[in-house]
């Protein structure tokens, strides 16, 4: 990322909802192909920082620059087109629909759109056969395992081609050999299809510490370390945070 | 160059794919076209027929496909019919072209009430949405009677002028014959339309918007775009209905008939029991609702009517039993339920 601008940009931001701060002045670079996890205890403004970068959720004050522009006022759509993409913490697939159509719609509707159904379809087999989903691709999305749906999320966003893609709490509540899995999944996909990705993970697992090159901690809405892993987990406020400490 | 080459070759893939999509419905329809030219005691029972398909067709990409309930569907199709009769009434110098000048009055009606209530109603949610549009259609029906517009609450009597611009034989073609193979012509279009939304990203974005409209804004989609998109093509395909069926066939427009509300719950009938967001689904539900609504009056009624049960109407109550059933049992419809459970693949394409 050294010399060049970065691709994302967090500047300053902070949001409350009534009497609580959800992010307090938090500020963080993204560069281009990086793999950063940013990890945090529940409630620490994880999701609400994702919703910030997202455009889901407008700041109270901050700016977030996505590829050199300003995209604070700009709606979720116009974040999209220009290559941010993103999965759900609970799964949101669109039930009703297949595997195939809903990665599909990403297909339509990422940064480099598909111009017809075929191309869409076609992108959407590539994607699936990458997450291992090709089995899949005629069911109903509602008959997903968890595991699956996190999968299916994965490729929607991945149909859209993305700079950045958001992944929110990827591998929460998966078995280790499924982390294993995903995660290998996530650094191909960096390594093939040279897309950054933004990692929010509420335990910092093995897996998470060999993948990510960088890891950020956030704690009470506030950025409290931002480095390499081994660097950042031997942080005496971050094992605080993550451990206690006996008698404070 | 390339890019362009790419472009029109993006366009025949969508064409293709539509075309193929909507095959079967076409061949219905079709199938309906020769039995309404062969069986001449039959064509009236047919005409309604499409009129009930056509009714749950249109209301279909906007309902069907973005499950937004609109209860105030039936102002479209007053804009078609009131756009025929103005256009008859106050602008007969054009001849046999006032015909396609009442189609295209009624079509900018349409398109401006729904560009106006979609601008405004689009931006609330589910129940909301369908409370707000509820009042559109009153709205609009007691602004004409109360403020005596375009007839007041006596309406438009079109027949007479009908006979006077296209002449008696013109007049008895056009609202009889004519009108009918309007109507067709309107049912492949509907078909073809709906066939091309399907094939395309709009297509794509309303699906998503109807399974999760939040999770479809995060992927990308300009929800309150495709809405308007969807709302206002279905408004448009209903002004025509209006127009051709009420206005050209009927040659009478009032507006307690035409702000009736209980087409719009007609509309939602065939569009559930069909199966909403199919291409099929609104054929299939008008074919059953209107085939046994037939069934109903002219042969059970008179039955019922001989023991002393005064029965006209008796589909009424039917089908709200019916309506019923399908939703808790099927709620995808009869066309969705199917296409859930089919395993052939050449059956599967063929229930779109």
């Amino acid at each position: 990322m050294a010399g060049k601008d970065p691709l994302l940009v967090v500047e300053g931001v902070s949001k409350r909802f009534g009497g609580v701060v959800a992010l307090d002045n938090v500020s963080l670079r993204v560069g281009e192909g990086e793999l950063v996890a940013i990890i945090g205890p529940n409630g620490s403004g994880k999701t609400t920082l994702f919703n910030v970068v997202n455009g889901v959720i407008k700041p109270d004050s901050g700016r977030v620059i996505f590829r050199g522009v300003d995209v604070t006022e700009l709606p979720p759509y116009k974040r999209v087109e220009m290559g941010l993409a993103r999965t759900f913490q609970i799964p949101r697939p669109w039930q009703g629909l297949s595997v195939r159509e809903n990665v599909a719609v990403g297909a339509f509707f990422g940064s480099r759109r598909a111009r017809s159904i075929t191309e869409a379809m076609e992108r959407a087999e590539k994607v699936l056969e990458i997450v291992g989903l090709s089995q899949k691709a005629e069911e109903p999305a509602a008959k997903l395992t968890v595991v699956e749906k996190k999968l299916l999320e994965l490729a929607r966003a991945l149909a859209m081609e993305p700079k950045l893609l958001l992944l929110d709490e990827i591998v929460a509540g998966m078995s280790p050999a499924d982390v294993e899995r995903v995660i290998d999944t996530v650094v191909r996909v960096r390594d093939e299809m040279g897309i950054a990705v933004v990692a929010l993970v509420e335990h910092v697992i093995r897996a998470v510490r060999r993948a990510a090159e960088r890891v950020v901690v956030l704690h009470q809405g506030r950025v409290i370390a931002d480095g390499a892993p081994e660097e950042v987990l031997r942080d005496p406020h971050v094992v605080e945070v993550y451990l206690g400490v006996p008698g404070a | 160059m390339a890019a362009r080459g790419l472009e029109w070759e993006a366009l025949y893939d969508t064409l293709r794919v539509s075309f193929r999509k909507a095959l079967p419905a076409l061949a219905i329809y079709g199938a309906l076209t020769i039995a309404y030219l062969l069986f001449e005691a039959k064509s009236q029972l047919i005409a309604s027929i499409l009129f009930y398909a056509l009714l749950g067709g249109a209301f279909n990409i906007f309902m069907g496909m973005t499950g937004y309930v609109d209860f105030g569907y039936v102002a479209f199709l007053a804009m078609g019919a009131y756009g025929m009769a103005i256009a008859f009434t106050y602008l007969p110098a054009a001849g046999p072209l006032t015909v396609l000048l009442g189609f295209a009055m009624g079509m900018i009606l349409a398109a401006m009430l729904a560009g106006v209530v979609g601008g405004i109603a689009l931006r609330l949610r589910g129940a909301y949405f369908a409370i707000a549009t509820i009042g559109v259609n009153e709205g609009i029906r007691f602004l004409i009677e109360g403020g005596n517009l375009l007839g007041g609450s006596i309406g438009l009597y079109l027949a007479g002028r009908m006979r006077e611009v296209l002449g008696e034989p013109g007049y008895i073609f056009a609202a009889t014959t004519g009108a009918d193979l309007i109507l067709i012509l309107q049912a492949f279009l509907t078909v073809f339309i709906t066939a091309l939304i399907l094939s395309s990203r709009v297509g794509y974005a309303l699906l998503a918007i109807r399974e999760d409209e939040d999770a479809a804004k995060a992927l990308g989609v300009n929800v309150t775009k495709y809405k308007l998109i969807a709302f206002t093509t279905s408004a448009i395909l209903a002004s025509l209905l209006g127009a051709s069926f009420w206005a050209l066939k009927g040659g009478y427009v009032e507006p307690a008939r035409v702000f009736n509300i209980h087409y719009t719950v007609e509309a939602i009938i065939v569009v559930m029991l069909g199966g909403a967001g199919t291409l099929l689904g609104p054929l299939v539900g008008a074919l059953i609702y209107q085939g046994s609504n037939f069934v109903l009056n002219t042969y059970v009624a008179p039955l019922l009517e001989a023991v002393g049960i005064h029965a006209l109407g008796i589909h009424l109550p039917i089908f709200a039993l019916v309506l019923l059933s399908v939703i808790i049992l099927m709620p995808e419809g009869i066309v969705g339920y199917l296409r859930g459970r089919v395993k052939n693949r050449i059956l599967r394409e063929v229930l779109v």
